[in-house]
């Protein structure tokens, strides 16, 4: 029989991570885990866009799509929870496989997605976010009235706790706006520099504990599709797309920033000791991100049980960070661990059906 | 039908009021966000999102049968001085009968869209601000319509002058 | 994948277009025609419910009606009517003064009007009796306008270079600041054709000097501070950081309604014209986008995209080979399709071709609309030679202003051999930024 061919959308740049190694390394694994049955094409973002990944989903434009919850926040509103805690991560490996475990075995999770039309395949997870910016920020004062870009809410809120002023702009625009000056700098992935020409624009890097972007479904996959395809297809698509999952981890939390620091000392831009007391500050503030998320959880979306699947997530991320610290982050040994932990404990007659 | 014409114009006209309203808006409120911004550091919130949901897609989509009435739509006459009046006519039609069905094909999936989003109540996040936006979407299958009823209105009755052509 | 299907669908448009469907559903129905004829009726119809919304909600087109707004109100308040005086006044003393000073005012209106076509109706409704009256014959009058207000989209702020932007996801800013040298060299060359015009034809371009004799220069200029004062704002916040330039549009129109105010230029009546022109220029403008978006959308999906960039990139073809492709493209849209549909179609299968082949898309921004602009000037359709024939009909025909369009638009070839050959002059003024 004929290969079944799979149209692809990372909703991303060929240079960027998502597209030139999670796609790409999908795209590689689908023919091999599948004994050929099943492959992929790659539709560009100039077709499928991130803003347009539930139509296109839901329409078959793209059968799997790089789907980010925060985009749709009506719907995911379980999901949204996790997004909730992106400063609490720091490990990047680990919050990945967390997100992944918690998402396949929450049933509300499940559900929302169902309604939605796509299938949980995994989570990945960028590097450890870092203040990029044109003025030193040593301490909690440097903060004050400093004007950032802010990728969601938690790092809104983290600017507003500290005196600073969150702006919202598409990161394309992040480059511009900071090299007229109508920001002072962003908040994101050192990676940033190198994939948003911010190399050439930013005066200093400052690491502090901020998190990581956390809250993505990397291979959504149409529930038209995926009804259509065996349980062992499934089970194919899904050890395909664990594996391409850990890479893109991978790639965005290790190798890039390592390209990106290298970047920044070529350039002249300074990194910044924060001084211990901003550390500690902000340290306390993530400290009351759990209750934070929660009250959100109930006042948005009526979750009353937050806390408990709170606890529940943040245990996940500690067993997890234990897992990485022990295979050093390495990608393959990952992808093993969570295929163990997970994915084989799925049943792929049922999973992501209506049931 | 000439009352019904004339009742067209005049509904049309209230069609680009809106409109207008919507660029005026959209004006007001970007500068007083760079002015909040520059003076007090503290920018009005969600400015990037009703924009782009509420003022671009009305001014974009409102005036569009409007649009179509005063002959702004964008052709290639290549054809033109090829063509006898007579076919000019029958060209005309056709392209009635065209635009119709193509307006009438976006008013029907907009409207499935825009009911949709009614239902999920679809909202998009500022920072902490939540945004309403499923209201955003009911101005399409609204401009749509209106403008399949227009060009639907030329297959009876053909435009002879064509008012305030603006161009 | 289905290659066949993308070129079926671009032989269909072009035969919808030629039938005069109206561009931007002509770009609607094949986009659906032809994705349900590769994948279904529900891929199809998601690409017709979804693409409408996600193309307009869109943050930096929302700088198009500002910057129009700007335009019109700034020209029927009469802000820019001084421009002209104050040229001819400064230049009143070379040969072909009135010419070469029609062709410098409309670079002036360039820098507070985004589009061509209001900067050729401008200039055109003031400057042609004028000249006429003066001993100019109307064909090479008329012809001088309609190219001089191809500057009005080269000079920013330009609506043609934020389109470009938003979908090449390239800084505005920096072809703005790009569009600025081949603005100015376009003028140039204009006024060198004036002046070789004044030299061999003395009977259609009166060589003498301005016959203005106590014209006082310093008052002349001084009469355009208003235009001046809006330049200062807008270009002056952009550069400052104060604002962006997708805000610049904003405060821009805000600015010219003010000034007129102010300067009690502004009557109920100029503002309900200015707003009707923005309202139909914009909405008629987003329509095809929308169009083109879909259009973007279904040759992505037919490989028709990557079939022909990997082409491209697999022949080995030189830089002027290329170069010689793409220019010779754009002038044989521009002769029969508005810039925005040229625009829209053309950018899904050229960037990644120029991405591929590292080729920087400011300094290609600044080319294309500098082709797409030679387009409105080019027969059987230029847009701005219409428009000239509109506010000059009792001097010149159609056939007559394109007649008198030709030595200008040699100049423009010049002007783009310049722009391949010494890509630096273009990137010299955006790499200060
Ligand atoms: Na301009
Ligand atoms: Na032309």
């Amino acid at each position: 029989a004929e290969a079944r061919d799979l149209r692809l959308a990372p909703a991303a740049p060929p240079a960027h991570p998502a597209n030139g190694v999670m796609y790409t390394n999908f795209a590689k694994y689908l023919p091999e885990e599948s004994d050929g049955r099943l492959t992929g094409t790659i539709i560009g973002p100039e077709v499928v866009s991130l803003g347009q990944m539930k139509d296109a989903l839901q329409s078959q434009i793209a059968e799997v799509g790089n789907l980010l919850p925060l985009y749709f926040p009506a719907d995911f509103p379980n999901m949204a929870l996790t997004g909730e805690l992106s400063l609490m991560g720091t490990n990047s490996q680990a919050t990945a496989a967390a997100v992944t475990e918690y998402m396949v075995f929450c049933e509300e999770c499940q559900k929302e997605m169902r309604d939605f039309g796509i299938v949980f395949l995994g989570s990945g997870a960028s590097d450890l976010y870092e203040i990029l910016s044109t003025k030193p920020v040593k301490t909690a004062e440097d903060l004050q009235g400093l004007r950032l870009r802010s990728g969601g809410a938690p790092w809104g809120r983290f600017a507003e706790h500290f005196g600073a002023v969150p702006a919202q702009m598409s990161v394309f625009d992040q480059f511009e706006a900071v090299s007229q000056g109508v920001i002072d700098g962003t908040m994101a992935s050192i990676a940033d520099l190198i994939s948003f020409r911010m190399v050439e624009v930013i005066d200093y890097v400052t690491y502090v504990p901020m998190g990581m972007y956390q809250s993505t479904s990397n291979f959504a996959t149409s529930t038209m599709t995926w009804d259509d395809l065996s349980p062992e297809d499934r089970a194919a698509m899904v050890r395909a797309a664990n594996r391409a999952n850990t890479d893109f981890t991978h790639r965005w939390a290790a190798t890039m920033p390592a390209e990106a620091e290298e970047a920044a000392k070529e350039a002249g831009i300074e990194f910044v000791e924060p001084d211990p007391s901003l550390v500690e500050a902000i340290q306390e503030f993530i400290a009351t991100e759990p209750v934070t998320a929660a009250e959100l959880a109930s006042s948005n979306f009526g979750i009353e049980d937050g806390e408990e699947r709170i606890a529940q997530f943040l245990e996940l991320v500690d067993k997890w960070t234990a897992v990485a610290e022990e295979v050093d982050n390495d990608p393959v040994a990952m992808a093993e661990r969570i295929q163990a932990e997970v994915w084989d404990k799925v049943d792929y007659a049922t999973y992501g059906t209506a049931m | 039908m000439q009352a019904i014409l004339r009742l067209r114009d005049i509904a049309l006209s209230g069609l680009a009021l809106i409109g207008a309203v919507a660029v005026i808006a959209l004006m007001l409120h970007v500068v007083a966000d760079v002015a909040m911004r520059n003076l007090t550091n503290t920018p009005i919130p969600a400015t990037f999102e009703i924009v782009t949901h509420y003022y671009m897609v009305a001014l974009a989509f409102i005036p569009l049968a409007w649009v179509e009435r005063s002959g702004g739509m964008v052709q290639v006459e290549i054809m033109e001085g090829l063509m006898s009046p007579g076919m000019t006519k029958v060209s005309d039609w056709l392209v009635a009968l065209l635009s119709t069905l193509i307006y009438a094909a976006l008013f029907w999936v907009t409207l499935q869209t825009a009911l949709k989003n009614f239902d999920t109540g679809t909202f998009v996040m500022s920072q902490s601000t939540r945004l309403v936006t499923w209201p955003g979407y009911f101005i399409l299958p609204a401009g749509f319509g209106i403008a399949a009823l227009v060009t639907g209105l030329r297959l009876i009755a053909p435009d002879t002058a064509k008012p305030e052509a603006a161009k | 994948m289905s290659v066949e299907t993308g070129f079926l669908g671009v032989g269909i448009l072009f035969l919808l277009l030629a039938l005069r469907v109206p561009v931007a559903l002509a770009l609607v129905a094949v986009s659906f025609g032809g994705t349900a004829k590769m994948l279904g009726l529900a891929p199809a119809i998601g690409i017709l419910s979804n693409t409408p919304h996600s193309f307009v909600a869109n943050w930096t087109l929302s700088a198009v009606p500002m910057f129009l707004l700007m335009g019109f109100v700034s020209y029927h308040a009469g802000l820019t009517a001084g421009l002209f005086e104050a040229a001819k006044a400064v230049l009143r003393k070379i040969p072909g003064a009135l010419a070469i000073s029609s062709i410098f005012a409309c670079s002036g209106f360039a820098a507070v009007c985004g589009s061509s076509l209001a900067t050729a109706a401008a200039m055109g409704r003031i400057a042609i009796p004028e000249m006429v009256k003066s001993g100019y014959s109307p064909s090479f009058a008329s012809g001088a306008i309609a190219a001089g207000g191809t500057i009005g989209a080269l000079i920013p702020p330009s609506i043609l270079m934020i389109v470009y932007g938003v979908f090449a996801e390239t800084s505005v800013t920096k072809v703005f600041v790009g569009g600025v040298t081949i603005g100015l060299l376009t003028a140039v060359s204009y006024s060198i054709v004036v002046l070789l015009t004044c030299w061999r034809r003395p009977d259609i371009a009166p060589p003498r000097p301005l016959d203005v004799g106590d014209v006082d220069t310093l008052k002349a200029v001084l009469n355009i501070w208003p235009v001046l004062l809006l330049m200062v704002v807008v270009f002056g916040g952009l550069f400052s950081g104060i604002f962006t330039a997708t805000e610049a549009g904003a405060v821009g129109a805000l600015g010219s309604i003010v000034i007129s105010f102010a300067t009690r230029r502004l009557t109920f009546g100029i503002f309900r014209q200015s707003m009707i022109e923005t309202l139909m220029t914009a909405a008629s403008l987003f329509i095809i986008g929308v169009g083109a978006a879909m259009f973007t959308r279904f040759l992505g999906l037919s490989g028709l995209t990557s079939f022909i960039s990997s082409a491209v990139s697999g022949s080995e073809m030189s830089y002027f080979h290329l170069m010689l492709i793409v220019v010779v493209l754009y002038l044989v849209l521009g002769m029969f399709m508005e810039p925005f549909g040229a625009l829209l179609v053309t950018l899904p299968v050229l960037l990644p071709i120029f991405r591929a082949e590292g080729i920087d898309l400011i300094w290609f921004g600044v080319l294309v609309v500098k082709l797409l602009e030679i387009g409105m000037i080019t027969p059987p359709v230029g847009l701005n030679v219409f428009v000239i024939r509109n506010v000059a009909s009792e001097y010149v025909s159609v056939l007559q202003i394109f007649k008198g369009v030709i030595p200008f638009l040699i100049a423009d070839i010049v002007v783009v051999a310049i722009c391949i050959a010494f890509p630096a002059l273009i990137l010299f003024l955006p790499g200060f930024l």
